[in-house]
């Protein structure tokens, strides 16, 4: 029952809608038949209400900045792995990613081969060996088991709502008996890895042939400021084990305004003259195709389904171009072990030619090889 | 909490500076605005906030998510304010009228009032800056959940979670931080009331 005695007690409350029902409608009552704690109610709402239009307050321009420095020491300090969105620097990020994978293929294999009997117990010494090795990147097993868990899990949502079209996985290696498969954290990647390995093996003995494809999809983003949209997009790509490659901004004038341009070509074109034009943004990254649905899926809940396009993927063959650079790997190394059997002291900067090549031939087999299981992404992001 | 923020959790919790970034995005704000509130200045809220998100990073991986993420981090960015607070009151502060010495002998230390004239009281900016000071000249517990309550927006039960104590408690302290609030206002009102007769 409020009276004036408990009205102090109860006004605040009571404005916040935190009273149950009970007291609410005594409160109600109260305040009809006593004129002095209705001028307490009313004023005490109109202090509140002056409280709660205060404006919020904007963060400072280089807050954001200044904290992502902080926290990367932090994160260095603390020695956990750091993901700074950055320009490439060949595919280092993709070739960690196989060297775990082959690590876990490896686990793999010793635990199947010890379940077949393969391994008598004194040859398990290689394999327990094996296993260490594997467990150097328990962090990165973890971040890619979490990252398959939500993949497939995503994947059944899509089912072609967004017109995404099904994953192509063209590696044609004949089949392994396959350990474990499905028991273990990134099993997908492991046996695409390990097909390969077996396909690499066969070309090595001149036996079979390894197709590798490219594939690429576009994304359109359509967004009232791409500036600020293109952040998101970025942290989201990155959540999702994206590689960013490069972004580029490209402004494209209104048809009227690129006339306006023409007529004066001496004039300068400030700030204020884009504003007709629709300006648009592009940025590329490399995403394991395991991700994609997921990302995809992330854009679409973070734009809202009618301002993100999907486009279905474009499959270009690199088996040739794969071929080309393994013969040329392999002609190389012919040359280079020729060489080293004649006098090394006259070939040296012959020979440092050769490895020069080698490497870069190598490098190009490892990127055509992991077209299989990444996909190149183009985002356009349109001004409205 | 979203499949994507449990995502990104899970990856803060490894060490991921990308993902913690995304997972505090619509938190940063706030965490600023309720440090500005708290400390009531721009410069000093900002290094305060980014205290409090380097301790919520340094700390994530302990989350146990028994509470919720924003509860958890209001929590820490509240601790870190209160932390603050103390530390400068033990510092030594220079007293508004405090004697200054020149070679003419000495003078009192004269603050110019910030307090605006009547005629421009209805207009709202003016309303806005004898609010907020009101707010600041209030002790911290009551600045703190009026912050949380009516800036913030946090229900008796949230701050009850975030200050760890009962709804009922919250109740009690925000009614009596509203009306030292009433009061103060009364009383610059009661003040100016004078200056304009004078």
């Amino acid at each position: 029952m409020i009276n004036c005695k408990n009205f102090r007690e109860n006004v605040c409350a009571y404005i916040d809608n935190e009273l149950n029902i009970k007291e609410r409608l005594s409160f109600d009552e109260h305040v009809r038949s006593c004129r002095e704690c209705k001028r307490e109610l009313d004023e005490m709402t109109q202090i509140i209400g002056l409280c709660t239009d205060l404006p919020q307050q904007e963060l400072p321009v280089d807050f954001k900045a200044e904290l992502h420095e902080k926290l990367v020491t932090v994160a260095d300090r603390q020695g956990s792995k750091v993901i700074s969105i950055k320009k490439p620097n060949g595919f280092h990020f993709l070739r960690t990613f196989a060297t775990i994978a082959a690590g876990l293929l490896l686990v793999l294999l010793a635990g199947s081969f010890y379940k077949f009997g393969f391994f008598s117990p004194a040859k398990m010494q290689d394999s327990t060996n094996s296993a260490a090795l594997a467990m150097e990147q328990p962090a990165a097993a973890k971040d890619e088991a979490l990252a398959n868990d939500s993949g497939s899990a995503s994947s059944t949502e899509m089912g072609g709502g967004l017109g995404v079209q099904a994953k192509s996985f063209t590696a044609q290696a004949p089949a392994m008996a396959a350990p474990t498969a499905g028991t273990v954290a990134g099993a997908d990647r492991s046996a695409a890895v390990q097909n390969r390995e077996a396909a690499v093996g066969q070309l090595a003995a001149g036996a079979g042939t390894e197709t590798v494809n490219s594939r690429l999809s576009t994304i359109t983003v359509s967004a009232e400021d791409p500036n600020t949209f293109i952040d998101k997009i970025k942290s989201l790509a990155v959540a999702n084990n994206a590689e960013i490659v490069d972004n580029q901004l490209t402004v494209t004038f209104s048809e009227s305004m690129t006339a306006a341009k023409q007529a004066n070509a001496d004039q300068t074109v400030t700030a204020a003259d884009y504003a007709g034009g629709p300006e648009q943004q592009r940025l590329y990254f490399t995403m394991p195709d395991t991700q994609y649905e997921q990302f995809a899926t992330a854009l679409n809940n973070e734009f809202g389904a009618a301002n993100v396009q999907v486009g279905a993927f474009v499959t270009e063959d690199m088996t040739e171009p794969l071929n080309r650079a393994i013969k040329e790997s392999n002609a190389l190394d012919n040359r280079m072990q020729e060489l080293e059997k004649e006098d090394s002291t006259k070939n040296a900067s012959k020979m440092e030619d050769l490895k020069a090549q080698k490497e870069a031939a190598d490098k190009r087999i490892d990127e055509l090889r992991l077209g299989n299981d990444f996909v190149n992404v183009t985002i356009l992001v349109n001004g409205k | 909490m979203s499949s994507n923020e449990q995502i990104l959790l899970e990856k803060s919790k490894a060490g991921d500076v990308a993902a913690f970034e995304m997972l505090i995005e619509a938190y940063q704000k706030k965490i600023f605005n309720l440090a500005f509130r708290m400390i009531g200045n721009y410069e000093d809220a900002g290094d305060l906030a980014q205290e409090a998100l380097i301790r919520i990073f340094k700390s994530i991986s302990n989350f146990k998510e028994q509470s919720s993420l924003s509860t958890w981090i209001y929590r820490i960015t509240t601790n870190v304010c209160l932390d603050e607070i103390r530390k400068k009151k033990n510092r030594k502060v220079l007293s508004l009228d405090e004697e200054i010495h020149i070679e003419d002998g000495d003078m009192q230390r004269q603050i110019m009032s910030d307090d605006p004239l009547p005629d421009e009281l209805m207009e709202k900016k003016e309303l806005r800056q004898i609010i907020n000071s009101a707010i600041d000249s209030l002790p911290e517990d009551q600045r703190l959940v009026i912050t949380l309550r009516d800036i913030q927006g946090l229900s008796y039960d949230e701050i009850g979670r975030v200050l760890e104590c009962p709804a009922g408690t919250v109740k009690s302290r925000i009614n009596r931080a509203r009306f030292a609030l009433k009061n103060v206002l009364i009383s610059k009102r009661e003040l100016l009331n004078e200056e304009y007769v004078k």
